[in-house]
C-alpha cells in the first residue's frame, strides 16, 4: 500500500497577529479572550494514485495496463459471497476541500414551521432530547467562506476514475482482488470536467450546516 | 463487509468516517466537544459536561440540519457512466452517459435581474449563467433554500435495534436492553420545503475515443435537461446484515417518497452550442411535464427484506442487485404465512380468503386489503360501508385481526405498501368512496384535466418559439385510404360492415359503440358493485349522440374551435397536450433484480 500525496492543513481562524515581539506565555484570562477558540478552518487534499499538473490528473503509469493486471484498485468482499471481489480497476482520484469552518453554536429556541417533535421521540415514546425539542441544544456549525463571487465553484473539487469493475473470484488462495481473469467490464465510473482531460469536478456550497447529536 | 484497497487512502477515509459514524462513542465525542466549545464562546475558560449535561446525550444518533443551503455545481462538471464494447454478439453501439451541474437550489422565481432568487440558465450572460424570465419548471437554478432542514426537523444518522422480524419469521429484538441485531439508518426530515434538484445531460451513442477528451472520437448525441421541484421527505435509508438463511450478506433497505413537480426537456435555444461538453440555455417551457407526483417506493424492509449484492451464476465477472423474493411465488396461497411474510402483506383479512365462485386458488385477500387502505388513506367517511359489506359477503366476525383497530393496521400496511401518483385526481368509485363518487349518484364523473391543463397531471409543451402541433387524433377504428380521402367515413352506415367500431353501447354495454358515444352513464349498486368498471359509477356528459355514418371531430368534445372544415383533419391544434392523470395503488415489490452483463461471456 503506497501513499503518494496527503496534504492536510489545519488553522484556526484568528490566530494570526501583527505583534512581532518574542513569544510570551498568556494568562489565563488571555486564553480565554482568544476567540480562535470557537472557531477552526479546515483545507484537506487528498490524491489518490495520480499526479497533479494544473488541474488536469494523470493516473499514475502503472494503473494504465488496462486489460492485464495493474494494483490501483478498491476492492469489496461481502459476507455471504466470501472468494468474490467486486473490484473496481483503475481506480484513481483526487479530492480538494478548501476553507471548511466548525464553529460552536447555540441551537434556536423557536419552532420553525418544520417542527417535529416526534422526530426525537423513541419508538417506546421517550424523548431522545429533553422535551422532545433540541432548541438551545449545543451544535457545531459547518460552513464555507461566505465572500465567494459569483460562478465560483471551488468549495469541493474531486476527480475520479474507476476504468473497470468486474467480480473477480478467489483461486488457488489466490485472493481475487490480486487476480485480472476478468477483463470485461461490468461497469464504469467517472467524475470529472469537460473543460480538461481528467478536470477536476467543482462544487460549490452556499449556508451553514448544523451538526448536533442526542 | 471487508475493503481492501491498495493505493487508496481516499476511500479507506470514507469507510472509517461511515463505521465511526455508527458508534455510540464517537457521537458522545462530538457532543462533548461542543459543549467545551460553547464554554469558550461564553468568555469562560474550557469546562468539562457535568453528568446532568451527558445524560442528555444517549448516542442514538447525529443530526444535520442545512440552513440557507445551496450545492451548486460547475455547469461543466459532471458524473459519467462510462460505455463499453457491447458483448454477446448484440448490434448495439457502445452508450455513454453524463450528468453535469448537478445542483439543488431553492425554487426560482423568474425576472430580469441578477439575483440569485430570479434564477438562471446552465449557459449565457450573467452571474453564474443567463437569467430566467419565468420561474419556477422553466429554470434550472436558483438561490439559497432557507430551510432545506430545519434545526427542529433534520436529517439524521442514527444506529439502533428496533423489533423486528427475520426472513424466517423469528422475533428479534425483542427484549431492547438485549438487541440481537442493529441496523444502520439515515432518515430524511419529515417535513421541508420544496426544493429545485437540476442537472443537465448527454446520452451519447458510438463513442470510440478516450473518455478523458470528450471532443475525441465522440458519437452522436442528445442533450437533456432534468428538473425536480419537490422533495423527498420521509425517505429513509437502512443498513445492516440481512437474515435470509444462505444469504446472510451486506443488506439495504430504501424507502423513496417523493414529492412534487418534474420536467424533462430536449429543447435548446438558439443554435452554435451544440458541442459535447458544453453547456447550454433549454428552452424554459418544452418538454414532458408531470405535475403534483407523489410516490412511495418501498424497496425492503428490516431485517427479512433487503437489496443484496451477489455474483453472477455462471456469467464470471458481473454481478446482481436484487432483491430476493419473501415467498416462492410457487407456493401455494393456502400455505400459512410466518410472521414476516405477515407484516409484509398486512392482510386485512384472512390470507386465503377466496372470492365467492371465483377462480380456485384465487386469494381476494390482496385486493379487498388495497381498497380498504385507499379508502382509509382517502379520509372517506363511508369506509364503513366497504368494511360491512366485506364482512357480509365473506361472512366474517371482525377485519383487521392481529391488529389494536383499522388505525394500527393501516400504519403497517403503509409501510410495506407504495404508491406512485402523478397527478391529483382521485378516481374513487364504488362501495366505500365519499358521497360525491357514491353508488346511485351520477357526481361521480371527477372533473378530469382539460386538454390543455399545465396544473396537473402529465403533459407535453411545445418550445416558445415553435409553433403549436395537431394532437387528440380521435378514436380511429378504420381508415379510408383512398386518395383524396382524409377522414373515416363509415361505407355501411350505422352497421358499418367489417369495420364495426369497438366498444359497448350506452344502453346494453354488450356491443359497438364506445366510440361513437359522447354521453355515457352508468350506476352501481349494491348487488352488482363492479358493473361500471373498478366498482363505481360514472357519467359522461357531452353533447349529441354521434353517429356512426357520419364524420365527427374530436374539437366537439374539448370544445375548442375545430380545424376540420379547413385542413380536412379531426384533430386539435394545441400548444399543451394533457394525457391526464395515473395512479398505482397498493404498491408492492415482491422481487427485483438487476444484473450486469459488460463483464462476462454470455
Amino acid at each position: 500500500m503506497k501513499l503518494t500525496h496527503v496534504f492536510l492543513s489545519l488553522s484556526a481562524i484568528w490566530p494570526l497577529s501583527a505583534n512581532t515581539s518574542p513569544l510570551q506565555p498568556l494568562t489565563e484570562a488571555e486564553m480565554g479572550d482568544i476567540s480562535g477558540q470557537n472557531a477552526i478552518e479546515i483545507s484537506l487534499t487528498l490524491h489518490n494514485n495520480i499526479q497533479v499538473k494544473d488541474n488536469l490528473h494523470e493516473g499514475l503509469a502503472h494503473c494504465y495496463s488496462v486489460g492485464s493486471y495493474n494494483p490501483c484498485r478498491l476492492a469489496l468482499e461481502f459476507a455471504g459471497h466470501e472468494g468474490y471481489w467486486l473490484v473496481m480497476k483503475e481506480f484513481y482520484g483526487y479530492l480538494q476541500l478548501d476553507g471548511i469552518q466548525l464553529e460552536a453554536r447555540t441551537l434556536p429556541t423557536a419552532n420553525t414551521a418544520y417542527h417535529d417533535e416526534d422526530r426525537f421521540r423513541r419508538i417506546d415514546g421517550q424523548c431522545m432530547v429533553e422535551n422532545c425539542d433540541p432548541g438551545g441544544l449545543a451544535s457545531i456549525e459547518m460552513s464555507y467562506p461566505a465572500n465567494k463571487g459569483p460562478g465560483q465553484y471551488l468549495d469541493m473539487q474531486t476527480f475520479m476514475n474507476i476504468g473497470r469493475m468486474s467480480v473477480e473470484q478467489d483461486e488457488s488462495g489466490v485472493p481475487g482482488y490480486l487476480l485480472e481473469n476478468q477483463s470485461g467490464v461490468a461497469n464504469a465510473f467517472r467524475i470529472s470536467d469537460s473543460s480538461g482531460p481528467n478536470a477536476n469536478h467543482q462544487v460549490r456550497f452556499d449556508g451553514r450546516t448544523l451538526i448536533y447529536g442526542f | 463487509m471487508n475493503a481492501l484497497t491498495e493505493h487508496t487512502h481516499v476511500n479507506c477515509v470514507h469507510i472509517a468516517i461511515l463505521i465511526l459514524a455508527m458508534t455510540y462513542p464517537v457521537q458522545s465525542a462530538a457532543n462533548a466537544l461542543v459543549g467545551d466549545s460553547m464554554a469558550a464562546r461564553a468568555g469562560t475558560s474550557f469546562q468539562q459536561l457535568d453528568d446532568e449535561a451527558l445524560a442528555n446525550i444517549s448516542g442514538t444518533g447525529i443530526a444535520l440540519g442545512f440552513e440557507d443551503f445551496r450545492w451548486l455545481t460547475s455547469p461543466t462538471s459532471y458524473y459519467e457512466q462510462m460505455g463499453s464494447a457491447p458483448v454477446g454478439g448484440t448490434t448495439f453501439d457502445r452508450a455513454d452517459m453524463r450528468w453535469y451541474g448537478l445542483s439543488i437550489t431553492a425554487i426560482p422565481i423568474g425576472g430580469s435581474n441578477q439575483n440569485d432568487d430570479i434564477g438562471f440558465h446552465w449557459a449565457g450572460q450573467g452571474a453564474f449563467g443567463a437569467p430566467c424570465s419565468a420561474g419556477g419548471l422553466a429554470c434550472p437554478l436558483g438561490g439559497q433554500v432557507s430551510n432545506f432542514s430545519a434545526y427542529d426537523n433534520p436529517y439524521v444518522l442514527r444506529a439502533w435495534s428496533p423489533h423486528g422480524f427475520t426472513y424466517s419469521g423469528d422475533e428479534v429484538n425483542a427484549d431492547a436492553n438485549h438487541p440481537d441485531i442493529t441496523l444502520y439508518e439515515y432518515l430524511a426530515p419529515t417535513h421541508q420545503p420544496y426544493y429545485n434538484f437540476a442537472f443537465w445531460g448527454e446520452i451519447e451513442a458510438g463513442r470510440t475515443g478516450p473518455n478523458e477528451i470528450l471532443g475525441l472520437g465522440h458519437g452522436a448525441f442528445l442533450k437533456s435537461q432534468t428538473l425536480i421541484q419537490g422533495n423527498a421527505a420521509g425517505s429513509v435509508f437502512r443498513m445492516f446484515q440481512h437474515t435470509q438463511p444462505g444469504n446472510e450478506t451486506f443488506a439495504m433497505t430504501y424507502h423513496s417518497h417523493l414529492q412534487g413537480d418534474f420536467r424533462f426537456s430536449v429543447a435548446q435555444q438558439g443554435a452554435g452550442n451544440d458541442v459535447i461538453g458544453q453547456p447550454t440555455v433549454f428552452d424554459e417551457f418544452e418538454g414532458l411535464h408531470f405535475k403534483n407526483v407523489e410516490a412511495f417506493i418501498p424497496l425492503g424492509q428490516p431485517f427479512y427484506q433487503a437489496l443484496t449484492l451477489g455474483p453472477v451464476p455462471g456469467s464470471p465477472g458481473n454481478f446482481i442487485l436484487e432483491i430476493p423474493f419473501l415467498r416462492d411465488p410457487a407456493e401455494s396461497p393456502y400455505d400459512a404465512l410466518n410472521n414476516a411474510q405477515r407484516h409484509f402483506y398486512s392482510y386485512a383479512v384472512p390470507e386465503n380468503l377466496a372470492t365467492p365462485g371465483g377462480p380456485a386458488g384465487a386469494s381476494a385477500a390482496g385486493h379487498i386489503s388495497a381498497r380498504l387502505a385507499y379508502l382509509h388513506n382517502l379520509g372517506s367517511p363511508n369506509v364503513g360501508v366497504y368494511e360491512n359489506h366485506i364482512m357480509n359477503t365473506y361472512s366474517l366476525s371482525s377485519l383487521y385481526d392481529g391488529f389494536a383497530g383499522a388505525d394500527d393496521w393501516l400504519a403497517q400496511y403503509n409501510t410495506t405498501h407504495g404508491y406512485s401518483r402523478w397527478g391529483d385526481w382521485h378516481p374513487c368509485r364504488g362501495i366505500g368512496c365519499p358521497n360525491i363518487h357514491g353508488i346511485g349518484s351520477n357526481q361521480s364523473h371527477p372533473n378530469r384535466n382539460t386538454y390543455n391543463d399545465t396544473g396537473s397531471g402529465i403533459f407535453f409543451r411545445k418550445c416558445e418559439s415553435c409553433d403549436d402541433f395537431d394532437a387528440m387524433a380521435y378514436m380511429i377504428t378504420a381508415v379510408d385510404v383512398r386518395p383524396g380521402n382524409s377522414q373515416y367515413t363509415c361505407p355501411g352506415g350505422t352497421g358499418c360492415g367489417e369495420f364495426t367500431p369497438r366498444g359497448i353501447s350506452a344502453s346494453t354495454r354488450t356491443d359497438n359503440g364506445r366510440y361513437y358515444t359522447p354521453a355515457d352513464t352508468c350506476s352501481a349498486t349494491n348487488a352488482d358493485p363492479y358493473r361500471c368498471g373498478y366498482g363505481g359509477s360514472y357519467s359522461i356528459d357531452a353533447s349529441s349522440r354521434f353517429t356512426h355514418s357520419g364524420k365527427q371531430d374530436p374539437s366537439v368534445i374539448f370544445g375548442v374551435a375545430s380545424r376540420a372544415p379547413g385542413a380536412g383533419i379531426p384533430v386539435i391544434r394545441t400548444d399543451v397536450v394533457n394525457l391526464g392523470d395515473a395512479r398505482i395503488e397498493g404498491l408492492q415489490v415482491n422481487y427485483m433484480k438487476f444484473t450486469s452483463y459488460g463483464a462476462g461471456n454470455l
